[in-house]
């Protein structure tokens, strides 16, 4: 998917009316931020697959 | 005279007023005078309550008790950023959004400062919704700095930096997601506190991202902040330390993580140098890398801010300014579970804080690597928010106070570093940043 039809299946079609280059770079400086996270930080994923709810 | 009344710190105004030598109606006329002639130039202010301020001024002056203790801000003016609801004013939050309707109650703070004793003069300018950067598409002119209008007021809260830089009041409250109290302090030249995550009430106030905001004072001195957080967080004064403290210096930041301007580097080594000479113990403290926690910041900050701002993004984009609307839509494209791995990931990042902060009385760190740049120089605007230092203590929550240290920038702008303390410690890190301002002559 495209960043503009990542920004449509958002609901975001007027956003990229008005300035499709700014939701460009919305979506580029997204994907920068979140690929600075530590990668060795257990994901909510694994995280979930060690939860041990209690006993009630 | 009015310039005299206009250039008291808050604690000089306070004492001046409870010994009865200054009237509360001549001060808040000496204010609003200054405001008149020289706001047009700087637009501290987004909104101005000077018949109100007069009103409620000769009231304190009319019905001043004769006997007993006066509230402790009793006839001290102040102005507040405006995502602070003020009953009958409209919170606009610098923003063609917000509705126009006015608030129909106080933000807790300003009914804390109220029943202090303070007098409200107005609402102040900020980047729209307290993110992206001066703009000139929006109703309101871009705040400017009062050493040289020609630059920057700092981000976020830069009417609350401007407001006291220029002198037109002696108190403002701001608020500090990704340091945006700690950045107009420095840029300005004054003193602002980021408190303790939670020890400032946030209610009336317009979010921009829940886990990280906080709301804070702003003054000339360290002791008037601390006079402030009185009322606001209901802390007790403390003496500063009478012995030298044990620093631990944050240099990795701005010397490693960033590439920090010739003038930059050299003011926070004098600073440095002259708290040595003071007797301070230093100690090098080396924390994760800055990337590490704008990274998780700067996650959590979008993607909670747009889950605010979803539905006006969605119908009316058109109304923000270009650049809030860009920076908003960022949240658009960081999922749930990226979310929460950024909220892991701050466990881990406020804990090396903690530890850090065992060993020593408090940590000192730059608040940027570069200094304030041109309003109207959109590179520069970009470069300077991409050398901020200021999330790491919004992303682990410490209290960090920004002051400045004296130098100047090449071209003549206030530089400043920040001290962090122990979490739920600002009385301490007040206390501290006392001891540092006397020692070095900030």
């Amino acid at each position: 998917m495209t960043p503009l039809q990542l920004a449509r299946s958002k609901g975001l079609e007027l956003a990229v009316e008005i300035d499709p280059d700014a939701v460009r770079r919305a979506v580029e400086a997204a994907r920068r931020f979140v690929a600075g996270l530590d990668p060795d930080v257990p994901g909510p994923t694994e995280f979930a697959l060690r939860y041990i709810p209690e006993d009630p | 005279m009015t310039d005299t009344l206009a250039r008291l710190t808050l604690v000089a105004a306070r004492d001046a007023i409870r010994r009865g030598e200054l009237c509360p109606v001549e001060y808040v006329d000496a204010l609003l005078d200054r405001i008149a002639v020289e706001d047009g130039t700087i637009h501290a202010f987004t909104q101005l309550t000077a018949e109100r301020a007069r009103t409620r001024a000769k009231k304190l002056r009319d019905e001043r008790p004769r006997n007993g203790a006066l509230p402790s801000l009793f006839g001290v003016p102040y102005a507040v950023k405006d995502v602070l609801d003020v009953e009958g004013l409209p919170t606009t939050c610098h923003s063609r959004l917000m509705p126009t309707t006015p608030a129909r109650r106080n933000a807790r703070v300003v009914e804390q400062l109220d029943q202090a004793g303070a007098i409200l003069l107005g609402k102040l300018g900020l980047y729209e919704f307290a993110i992206g950067g001066p703009t000139f598409d929006l109703p309101w002119p871009p705040v400017r700095n009062p050493h040289n209008t020609d630059y920057v007021a700092g981000s976020s809260s830069s009417g609350s930096g401007a407001a006291l830089a220029a002198h037109f009041v002696p108190l403002t409250i701001g608020t500090d997601t990704g340091g945006s109290i700690r950045s107009p302090a420095t840029i300005n030249g004054v003193v602002g506190l980021k408190p303790s995550y939670g020890a400032v009430s946030r209610d009336g106030v317009f979010p921009l991202a829940h886990s990280l905001d906080t709301v804070g004072p702003l003054a000339r001195t360290v002791g008037d902040v601390a006079a402030a957080m009185g009322v606001l967080a209901g802390l007790q004064p403390r003496q500063a330390p009478t012995n030298p403290l044990r620093i631990g210096i944050v240099r990795h930041f701005h010397e490693r993580d960033l590439v920090p301007s010739p003038d930059m580097a050299a003011a926070i080594d004098d600073a440095v140098a002259r708290l040595a000479a003071a007797g301070a113990e230093l100690v090098e403290i080396e924390l994760p890398p800055l990337q590490q926690f704008n990274a998780v910041g700067w996650t959590i900050l979008f993607a909670e801010a747009y889950a605010i701002h979803r539905t006006w993004l969605q119908q009316r984009p058109e109304r923000y300014g270009a650049q809030a609307r860009e920076v908003l839509l960022t949240g658009a494209f960081i999922d749930a579970a990226d979310y929460l791995r950024a909220q892991q990931s701050r466990v881990a990042l406020t804990g090396a804080v903690a530890q850090a902060l065992r060993g020593v009385d408090l940590l000192l760190a730059a608040v940027s690597a570069l200094p304030p740049c041109r309003i109207d120089d959109p590179a520069s605007i970009k470069a300077l928010l991409a050398a901020s230092i200021r999330m790491p203590f919004n992303v682990s929550g410490h209290p960090a106070l920004a002051l400045p240290v004296g130098g100047v920038s090449d071209a003549g702008l206030p530089l400043g570093v920040q001290l962090i303390g122990r979490q739920g410690g600002d009385d301490a890190l007040l206390a501290g940043a006392a001891w540092v301002q006397s020692a070095v002559s900030l």
